[in-house]
């Protein structure tokens, strides 16, 4: 690497310093696995397939999670005009971790779909309201990419993220508001859909996952932090 | 003989001098609903100029109608399954049309810098729009329906329920439609790459008024496909749509719709 292209310390350090932060997550995943795969007996009617829930629910979780909270910046994006460029940034990394999430989201389910259902892929109301927030998270994104003005660029992406939050609750009660093949949702206030055994595992695995994110999202935004200081610097904005 | 307060209200609204002070009243200070009358006059103008643009999208439409028989199946029983869904998804390709030339005519006769920089509020600019776009898919679907009967053999029992059923769902589907196109063509107006945006946000978006029009649609006649209906939730979905966007575009008016 030649020395111009070098990125400087002051860039490196900020972004570096939350490597800890993926160490836990290793350390608490593996536990996580360990319980999901060696404590908790199989299930009476899918077997062992159903462990795939121990990752499938935690990543669902944590689109959801990062997908609101992307809106929930877009709204401050919007509110507090002087404050923007701070908001815009969360909101953006967000919304990365949202997509990246969703589309996992989308594999797993995949994944746990072929042996139980027999397909890859059910034109279901839960699978289709996904498939459709994960399309609008990739539509944010591409949006961004296109839009070369900073201020109409911040505006119009805030809208797009509040947008793609308004589906969430949508994807969250599709399975009670349409017949669906889906299962109900995990966790349902008088109904006991899992026991409590895998409702702690999951919490923890939930936990473990979510550090993850934590960890992703405080290294992006630093970096997109710094990426876009250095284009205000070089005058690209 | 004592009038009372509405006999005074009758009296005073038939009085010729009211309605005389009330249109000055509005000439000096216009009210958002003049401006709305205003942007769906001159939309209204501006496309009765371009009659062209209007028999093009029928004739798209059209074409649509012929093609999906030979990507479906042309026999009877497969033409039957698939005749709601096509009638709808030429409806999509319509809406989607009209919504990418939505603010064409405004932007190719420099006028609506002019509508920008002027005191109109944005709200009015873009509910106007929205009500215009509504209206202006109304106008296609007529034809293309008329068409559809003859196309897709749609027996005449099941023709009179049949319309009923639509008709109140596509007034309600262009509503939702044009307010969502209103807002992702105001998102997508400053981009570069503005004809792949434009449908990359407004079909996953839209997908769920799509839907529910085709499964309300769906409980008329003897279809193979009607396994996950649920009507109530269905209404829902369509109800919202229009409700929802319009009101979003209300209120993020002044973002999204700049000079």
């Amino acid at each position: 690497m030649s020395l111009e292209n070098e990125i400087p310390k002051e860039i490196i350090q900020p972004i570096k310093r939350w490597n800890y932060l993926l160490f836990i997550f290793i350390f608490f995943q593996i536990i996580g696995w360990y319980l999901a795969l060696y404590h908790i007996g199989a299930d009476t009617d899918q077997g062992n397939v159903y462990r795939i829930i121990f990752v499938h629910v935690p990543v669902a979780w944590c689109a959801f999670f990062w997908v609101f909270l992307s809106a929930f910046f877009a709204i401050l994006t919007l509110l507090n005009p002087q404050k923007s460029e701070i908001f815009d940034r969360s909101s953006h990394t967000a919304i990365e971790l949202g997509t990246l999430f969703s589309v996992l989201m989308l594999i797993t389910g995949s994944v746990w779909g072929k042996p139980t259902w027999g397909v890859w892929w059910d034109w279901d109301p839960r699978l289709t309201s996904s498939l459709v927030m994960f399309l609008i998270c990739c539509g944010y994104l591409v949006l961004r990419h296109f839009t070369p003005d900073i201020r109409t660029r911040r505006n119009i992406a805030a809208i797009v993220s509040i947008l793609s939050a308004v589906n969430v609750p949508i994807v969250y009660y599709s399975v009670n508001l349409w017949r669906s093949v889906h299962q109900p949702q995990t966790f349902v206030e008088k109904a006991k859909n899992v026991s409590s055994d895998i409702s702690i595992v999951l919490l923890f695995n939930f936990a473990a996952m979510f550090l993850l994110s934590i960890a992703i999202y405080k290294i992006r935004r630093q970096s997109i932090s710094a990426k876009e200081t250095l284009e205000y610097v070089r005058g690209e904005q | 003989m004592e009038l009372g307060f509405y006999g005074y209200l009758i009296l005073e609204v038939t009085n010729k001098n009211t309605f005389e002070r009330l249109g000055e009243n509005l000439r000096k200070y216009p009210s958002f609903f003049t401006y709305f009358i205003f942007i769906n006059k001159i939309s209204c103008r501006s496309i009765w100029m371009r009659k062209a643009s209007w028999f093009g999208t029928l004739l798209f439409a059209g074409c649509l109608l012929i093609l999906f028989p030979f990507g479906l199946g042309t026999e009877a029983l497969q033409r039957n399954d698939v005749r709601i869904g096509s009638l709808w998804i030429i409806n999509e390709f319509i809406a989607a049309l009209i919504i990418g030339r939505m603010f064409s005519p405004e932007q190719e006769s420099f006028a609506l810098d002019y509508i920008l920089s002027s005191r109109m509020p944005r709200a009015a600019l873009l509910v106007g729009k929205i009500s215009f776009t509504a209206l202006q898919i109304l106008s296609l679907q007529i034809p293309v329906t008329f068409f559809w009967i003859i196309l897709y053999n749609v027996q005449t029992e099941i023709l009179i329920e049949l319309l009923k059923t639509i008709v109140p769902i596509s007034l309600i589907f262009n509503l939702g439609t044009a307010s969502l196109g209103a807002l992702v063509s105001c998102l997508t107006a400053r981009s570069l790459a503005k004809e792949i945006l434009q449908p990359m946000l407004f079909f996953p978006l839209q997908s769920g008024v799509l839907l529910a029009a085709v499964s309300l649609s769906m409980q008329i006649g003897d279809n193979v496909l009607l396994g996950a209906f649920s009507s109530t939730a269905w209404w829902t979905v369509l109800s919202a749509y229009p409700i929802l966007f319009t009101a979003m575009g209300f209120l993020l008016s002044n973002v999204l719709l700049q000079e």
